[in-house]
């Protein structure tokens, strides 16, 4: 089984992490996930359920990180 | 010389193509580029780059996501955008602004409609929709931000984002 972090890019949904989540490191994989939202500003979402999480954890196998969204 | 000459061209374009790629990796803001690990992966690899990447290909992933989000928000395809019911609120996104249907009066503002924009601009619009909705769905008050806050960019969380 593998769990990914993906995001939506130019190119369409992009995959930026891959992971085997029975044997991951999970602190490993949030410490990129902070490391991209400080770059970035987007947040994981749970593609299970739709919504904002906090921090991946095993059971997520699909996280969308979510971009910024600015008003205009 | 000629044949010097044509070398040099042919290094001058290789590095040229291998920049590309490069970058739009890194505009991407990718964290490890684990991008599309296949299977049977050919060995004139770039062609499959760009058959990844072909415009077409590029809006049926997105067009497929904007489904998957819109089942997951039970939001509502009603031809010119989707409708989004989030607690007393309703809203209607279509690409780049969301008009509020209901909700207006015990909203913060009194804002009906508003645009809305993500930082890089050449995401296909299907993502740009099943952006708002997800947040909108978590955050329904992040209308408001972006109604009054022009410019500003916010974070799913809410957060301001500099």
């Amino acid at each position: 089984m593998t769990a990914k972090i993906q995001t939506f890019s130019s190119h369409g949904d992009r995959t930026l992490l891959e992971y085997d989540p029975a044997t991951a490191d999970m602190d490993e994989v949030n410490k990129l996930i902070s490391g991209y939202e400080a770059r970035t500003g987007a947040q994981p979402f749970d593609m299970a359920t739709g919504e904002r999480i906090e921090k991946v954890t095993r059971e997520q196998n699909e996280v969308l990180m979510v971009h910024p969204v600015a008003g205009g | 010389m000629y044949v010097v000459a044509l070398t040099l061209s042919c290094l001058f374009l290789a590095l040229m193509f291998g920049m590309f790629v490069c970058s739009r990796w890194l505009l991407a803001g990718e964290i490890v580029s684990s991008q599309r690990r296949e299977k049977n992966r050919p060995v004139w690899g770039f062609l499959n780059y760009f058959e990844n990447n072909s415009p077409a290909n590029v809006r049926n992933q997105a067009q497929s996501y904007l489904l998957r989000v819109v089942a997951l928000t039970n939001a509502t395809d009603v031809g010119d955008g989707y409708l989004l019911n989030v607690g007393t609120n309703t809203f209607l996104v279509r690409d780049r602004y969301v008009t509020r249907l209901r909700g207006v009066t015990d909203a913060k503002s009194r804002h009906e409609k508003t645009c809305f924009f993500v930082p890089n601009q050449e995401m296909p619009s299907a993502e740009r929709i099943a952006t708002a909705l997800l947040m909108l769905k978590n955050d329904p008050t992040l209308f408001d931000k972006w109604a009054v806050k022009n410019g500003e960019s916010f974070k799913a969380d809410g957060q301001i984002f500099n």
